[in-house]
């Protein structure tokens, strides 16, 4: 049996299995599917204006839907994550084209972030190398995308990445080394066009 | 040995170490590093405030403007315009029946306040007759005045006489305008105001209704329609009432409604009415 690394050392289809019938066991389930659904907006939605409310909304929408369809679930050798993957990433899509066409949220309060970082410097430093590289990951296909950020932001191996979006490990590892040499090249030429522009 | 360099198995590795904490030596992947730190921050940051504001749903709007509910809208708006319909209704039946649309308004005023239009008139005495009962000879109809309903009841009245119409307000007590005096059970003259000039009757001294019904038509009498086709009513100087098309002088017919409102001596309001006339002395 797959032991999942999303949410914890719990199996996930596992869980999904006994949550039919004990609500205790429906809870934890549901609160993993939280974490998961919450990590993968943030990596998918975050480069968008309000990308941290709007993956709030959009990993609420996904922990709905879940619990929705989960009567539905089988085991027919999919993971559970699969299944999750499957909803999320339609949800993103539609957060995404939704976004495009409307762009403004309102907000009562400007929210208090708090002082989570280790220092500002560092918080700062992260942030335009992490709006880089989400601007780097928009230049890549649809599917080296879904690679990278099952694999760097939700933490999966290649073999679970592998068994999320129906790959095998081996071509899950291609597609990482494609995906990064990609941003490699990408990376070069826009430091070459900076440098151009600062002589 | 050597091992063969596998670039696939390579980035592998770095990516493993870069979800493991380690950071390699390489921008791109640096750039990685500190991308998934940001989300992992955000997500310790939103599980820390989803812990810290959890509130039951709805609490932070708890208090809301009230805003009445669409039905009570619609139902209140339903109300009135079902009044508005049964008093434009009722204004319809009153113009058919009466020819005013006030008319029950101005009964029910009239009956209530015991005013008259006289009240204002300097001339007029302070003691004066209610015009809720009316002398029968400033009856136009039953119908005119008082609708259907009451016909009957004007037409038992109106059979004791005029004398007895008279002492109506005395003998029932609810004189209101004349507060009581002894004096008011006996009859008074008209006030000056209410007393018209010397102009030949309009009206019957008698209620035809009563004692002599009106006969039954004879094959070709279309008197109805033959009745002042000049539209000159009284006004064509026809004093005697011998020649005058619409019979209303010969002392046996009921005014035209015609002439009641040709009456440039009766207010507009009073259009359905009829003005007190004083008895003649013939």
């Amino acid at each position: 049996m797959l032991s999942s690394h999303l949410a914890g050392e719990e199996d996930l289809t596992d869980l999904a299995h006994r949550a039919m019938s004990d609500r205790d066991v429906m809870d934890a389930l549901m609160r993993d599917v939280r974490t998961v659904s919450h990590r993968y907006c943030r990596a998918r939605l975050s480069g968008y204006r309000d990308g941290g409310a709007l993956a709030d909304d959009v990993a609420q929408e996904i922990c709905i839907a879940v619990f929705q369809a989960l009567p539905t679930f089988q085991d027919q050798g999919v993971p559970f994550e699969a299944f999750v993957y499957a909803i999320g990433s339609r949800k993103v899509a539609d957060a995404q084209r939704s976004a495009y066409r409307s762009r403004h949220i309102f907000v009562e309060a400007v929210p208090d972030l708090g002082d989570t970082a280790a220092s500002a410097e560092a918080e700062v430093l992260d942030r335009f190398e992490a709006k880089d590289v989400l601007a780097l990951l928009d230049s890549l296909p649809e599917r080296l995308r879904e690679v990278l950020v099952l694999r760097v932001a939700m933490g999966l191996s290649a073999a679970d990445v592998g068994v999320t979006m129906g790959m095998t490990a081996g071509a899950v590892r291609i597609a990482q080394h494609r995906a990064l040499q990609r941003l490699r090249e990408l990376h070069q030429a826009r430091e070459v066009t900076r440098g151009e522009v600062r002589a | 040995m050597s091992s063969r360099y596998d670039p696939v198995a390579r980035d592998d590795e770095l990516l493993d170490a870069l979800i493991a904490g380690r950071v390699p030596d390489d921008p791109v992947l640096e750039g990685l590093a500190s991308w998934r730190s940001v989300l992992l921050a955000e997500e310790r940051e939103a599980t820390a405030t989803a812990v810290v504001t959890e509130e039951p749903l709805g609490g932070r709007h708890a208090r809301r403007r009230h805003v009445a509910p669409v039905a009570a809208r619609q139902t209140r708006r339903a109300a009135t315009m079902g009044t508005a319909a049964a008093v434009l209704l009722s204004m319809g039946v009153s113009q058919a029946v009466a020819g005013n649309p006030v008319a029950p308004l101005q009964f029910v005023v009239d009956r209530a306040v015991g005013l008259g239009e006289g009240m204002a008139d300097p001339r007029a005495s302070d003691v004066r007759e209610p015009r809720t009962v009316p002398t029968p000879s400033a009856l136009a109809s039953p119908d005119v005045l008082t609708g259907r309903a009451d016909a009957g009841a004007l037409t038992s009245r109106s059979a004791e006489g005029p004398q007895a119409d008279r002492d109506a307000p005395t003998r029932d007590g609810d004189d209101t305008s004349s507060g009581g005096d002894d004096g008011e059970k006996t009859p008074r003259e008209p006030a000056p105001s209410d007393r018209p000039e010397a102009s030949p009757p309009t009206t019957s001294p008698t209620p035809p209704w009563s004692t002599q019904p009106r006969p039954p038509r004879e094959h070709g009498d279309h008197r109805d329609r033959d009745r002042d086709r000049d539209r000159g009513g009284d006004r064509d100087g026809d004093r005697d009432g011998d020649r005058d098309r619409d019979r209303d002088r010969d002392r046996n017919r009921w005014p035209d409604a015609d002439d009641r409102r040709d009456d440039p001596r009766r207010p507009w309001w009073m259009s359905g009415l009829t003005v007190e006339e004083p008895r003649s002395s013939e």
